[in-house]
């Protein structure tokens, strides 16, 4: 029989066990039509009561397991004087595994005694599968509503109530959990204060813990909660929460090592009748307030004492500043390329477990080598109690000159009260690389780049009173180069910078576009050309007119009249003669008639050597001009008809 | 054998002169008043050794409003207006600075020591705001003008190179650099963007930082403000100016209480 098991932490409700003994019912039937049935004659059946101790007013359990079979009927119980039996329903459970079944049916019975004593539950009997299967008798022992059961938590030898109630009866409990060693003065000690309360006893107030005397200090958790946990024994729920404290001894000697604590809770009485079944639980006695009254409970733990050292004076260290437990030290410094006058931020990191509050970190000082600033520590716990975690400290060290080859080691001991002995670090030196020429007054003083450097080292960080050595950085000390504060996009003139760009950019894409068109079509390069031998022509009819000049009038008429109407590409247009001109504008007879006119007196004229007046000249330039219009015009009409 | 200079040559030689005083006649002017301007911000840092941080901060500030801003000048009258017990000027100084030195790790250590002091929050800023703030607005503007010009220049190249296969990866190559080239203006103009946006921030100073109702000097008080505090400002209306701080806190906030970082 098991005497001793741990509670699920949530209560599980009837429905959800409902829910479950259904899904398993189900998965066996769908099982029962596709696995092989457990072999017969396996069958075997246990019985067990839990707890096998109880108070009265409380229940049991009563699980009689049947395994190898998938179904089976409920054993009877026979009565029991005293006892009552009410069934509470069966569960199955079956598990294929690498394809073998196994099964089993569960019987669950509650038992609810009516009186104390011992009450014999004989075997139980039933005929399974056509074999018969027993169990061994039990035995349920039912206490008294007072007395504690057996292997309760709560402290029996020694452990006490403040006001002297009996332990075995005490409903709540106050324990501590301390080293049992000897402490040291300034040693931060991790204790447990831990305080069990039976089920059914509501406390409502819980007072801070203290301890006897004035011997230590206690630091408590930041957020101040317990940790809580439930434990059953022997079917009696007990919580226990449990609160972490580190105490602190401040003078040497011997001094009781007792915590204290009041707590107020409601304790419940009997006056509730109890109706059993699930009325019972324990949270309908909280529903209903329990039937009992408040009161103050003062608590203590039980009495030792504990002896307090001062730290040894034999054997410190001079590096030595009070750190007591345990610790590593490590240290890293960036950059590690730099030049004279730069600074270096160093990095010395302690982790551990200890007095982190009393710890300080070797820094380094200035001398002849190195000028150095105030350090900017922080630490970073990894417990509530800040008895554990790392802490860091970050300096701003300028190398003086180029001899320097290394941040050097940092030594650093502390005292482990396990071992009752000072231990020594050493960080490792970090190797420099000090290059070019020292910086000049000009920039920044080094000064300002060392609280630069750990006012950024420290941001976002959990500062401590260091934070109050950060100086600002200094003044510049050169006035530098005046600034306009008016921004250069506000000027009209660099937005007008930004056009030019896009301008170029529309230029070259528009003659990209013309000299791409003038690859691809020969015709329309033609029709430029042609116009361009016509404007040429027609420019020097003008001069020519204007000049007096009848020869070099017509030659030059004959010509546009030539380049307008030249139509094969593989041909001079001045090699045209009258009738082939003529017959280029068939079509229409007025302008065949002007062309023969114009081109007709041209060539008389360029064998004559005839000489017109100057208002002539200009008569004929009109009617060449109107000839160039027309014909342009029939052009763009012939075109377009074609289009 | 030596050329005439024709024309052509006199119109290149005058814009050559002209091009040449754009880029020295402003310098020139500030070389003038340097002695009094060096000697000016040396008095004020020996009067801040002495412990005289009214007298440096008032002369630091003489300069930084006479057209002699410069970062060092602003970061020193920052020092000087903390240590005179007015953190507000003293944020609005390095601000200012930023504006024209923003990677100066001085000035972002003290003004976050000053905001510290001041018992003011660190304000946050997203990866976009720090990226913006890594160079100054005019820088951003430069190297958007950069972006336009590379890109045109680019496409316009890629559109004049004829389309042989021999020219193909050049043709690539150009549309790559064009690409490049908006790319970076996307980006920079986008930044600049944002650091003109700073300039309508305010700072909180050391006077009346009452935030008022409406515009008048007898308006019921809503809210309070703490020195150093930055605001958006959105407008001036007589003598008050109507600020929203990052908490979402709106009101009117007398001229004199509030300084803009410009």
């Amino acid at each position: 029989m098991s005497a001793r098991t741990t509670a699920p932490r949530a209560r599980r409700l009837p429905i959800v066990r409902t829910a479950t003994v259904l899904a398993t019912a189900l998965l066996a039937a769908l099982l029962e039509g596709t696995a092989a049935h457990a072999a017969p004659g396996n069958a075997r059946m246990h019985a067990e009561v839990r707890p096998s101790e109880i108070q009265i007013g409380q229940s049991a359990r009563l699980v009689v397991t049947i395994s190898g079979v998938q179904n089976a009927p409920p054993p009877r119980i026979p009565a029991i004087d005293g006892l009552r039996v009410q069934g509470l329903g069966q569960t199955t459970s079956v598990q294929i595994v690498n394809g073998t079944v196994t099964a089993e049916v569960t019987h669950n019975f509650l038992l609810e005694p009516e009186r104390t004593g011992t009450f014999a539950i004989p075997a139980l009997s039933a005929q399974i599968e056509g074999e018969r299967v027993s169990t061994s008798p039990l035995s349920l022992r039912v206490l008294d509503a007072n007395a504690m059961p057996r292997n309760g938590i709560a402290p029996r030898s020694g452990a006490r109530a403040a006001d002297g109630d009996a332990p075995q009866e005490a409903p709540i409990a106050l324990r501590l959990t301390a080293p049992q060693r000897d402490l040291y003065v300034g040693e931060a000690v991790p204790v447990e204060l831990t305080l069990v309360i039976r089920e059914g006893v509501r406390v409502t107030e819980v007072t801070a813990p203290t301890f006897d005397g004035t011997a230590f200090t206690v630091s408590r958790p930041q957020d101040g909660q317990p940790r809580q946990t439930t434990e059953v024994i022997d079917g009696v729920r007990w919580v226990v929460a449990t609160f972490p404290l580190a105490i602190t001894p401040v003078s040497a000697g011997t001094y009781p090592l007792v915590a204290k604590m009041e707590v107020s809770a409601y304790v419940p009485g009997s006056g509730r009748r109890r109706f059993g079944g699930v009325m019972d639980d324990p949270l309908f006695d909280s529903f209903f307030g329990g039937g009992g009254a408040q009161r103050k409970v003062p608590l203590a733990t039980e009495a030792r004492s504990a002896r307090v050292l001062s730290l040894p004076e034999q054997g410190r260290p001079a590096s030595f500043t009070g750190a007591i437990g345990q610790f590593a030290a490590e240290a890293s410094a960036t950059p590690t390329r730099v030049v004279v006058g730069d600074p270096v931020t160093l990095t010395v990191k302690i982790s551990g477990k200890g007095n982190f509050d009393r710890l300080s970190i070797p820094v380094m000082e200035s001398g002849a080598d190195w000028k150095t600033y105030p350090a900017n520590s922080r630490f970073e716990p990894t417990d509530a109690l800040g008895t554990s975690g790392r802490k860091i400290a970050e300096q701003a060290v300028v190398p003086q000159n180029a001899k320097v080859a290394a941040v050097p080691a940092r030594p650093f001991s502390f005292f482990d009260p396990d071992q009752r002995r000072y231990v020594e670090l050493s960080t490792q030196p970090i190797a420099l690389t000090i290059e070019g020429a020292p910086r000049g007054p000009a920039g920044s003083a080094p000064a300002a780049a060392t609280a630069r450097d750990a006012t950024a080292a420290g941001d976002g960080a959990r500062g401590d009173a260091d934070d109050e050595q950060w100086e600002l950085a200094p003044n510049q000390i050169a006035p530098g180069v005046p600034v306009d504060t008016a921004p250069v996009v506000t000027r009209p003139w660099f937005l007008w910078l930004q056009l030019l760009p896009l301008l170029l950019l529309a230029t070259g894409t528009w003659w990209a576009r013309r000299r791409d068109r003038l690859e691809a079509d020969p015709q329309h390069r033609r029709r430029i050309a042609a116009r361009r031998r016509v404007d040429e022509a027609t420019a020097a009819m003008q001069r020519a007119a204007a000049a007096g000049d009848t020869t070099g009038f017509f030659a030059a008429a004959r010509r546009a009249v030539q380049a307008r109407l030249a139509r094969d590409p593989d041909r001079e247009a001045e090699s045209l003669t009258l009738s082939e001109l003529e017959a280029l504008v068939a079509e229409r007879t007025d302008l065949r008639d002007e062309v023969r006119a114009i081109v007709g007196r041209a060539d008389a004229i360029a064998y004559s050597a005839e000489r017109m007046a100057g208002a002539d000249l200009k008569g004929w330039q009109q009617r060449v001009t109107g000839l160039l219009a027309a014909l342009d015009s029939t052009a763009g009409r012939n075109e377009r008809r074609k289009a | 054998m030596r050329r005439p200079v024709g024309h052509g040559a006199a119109t290149r030689l005058a814009t050559g002169f002209a091009l040449a005083a754009l880029v020295l006649v402003a310098p020139e002017r500030v070389r003038a008043d340097e002695p009094a301007r060096e000697q000016s911000f040396q008095s004020a840092n020996a009067a801040f050794a002495e412990g005289r941080f009214d007298d440096a901060r008032a002369t630091f500030a003489r300069l930084a409003d006479g057209g002699a801003a410069s970062p060092a000048v602003l970061y020193n009258l920052g020092n000087a207006a903390f240590r005179a017990g007015k953190p507000g000027e003293a944020i609005l100084a390095y601000e200012r600075a930023l504006l024209a030195a923003p990677r100066d790790q001085d000035v972002h250590a003290n003004l976050r020591q000053v905001r510290k002091a001041a018992g003011l929050d660190q304000p946050e800023r997203g990866p976009w705001t720090r990226l913006a703030q890594t160079v100054t607005t005019d820088a951003w503007a430069w190297l958007a003008s950069i972006g336009v010009w590379l890109g045109c220049l680019a496409l316009l190249a890629r559109r004049v190179v004829t389309a042989e296969p021999a020219a193909r990866s050049l043709r690539s190559a150009l549309a790559a650099a064009g690409a490049t080239g908006f790319a970076i203006v996307l980006v920079a103009a986008a930044a600049c963007a944002t650091r003109l946006g700073e300039r309508d921030r305010g700072v909180v100073l050391d006077g009346d930082p009452k935030l008022r109702v409406a515009p008048y000097a007898s308006a019921s008080v809503s809210s309070e403000l703490l020195p150093g505090e930055i605001v958006r400002i959105e407008r001036t209306h007589e003598g008050f100016t109507l600020v929203r701080s990052p908490g979402g806190r709106s009101g009117w906030i007398a001229d004199g209480a509030v300084g803009r970082v410009r």
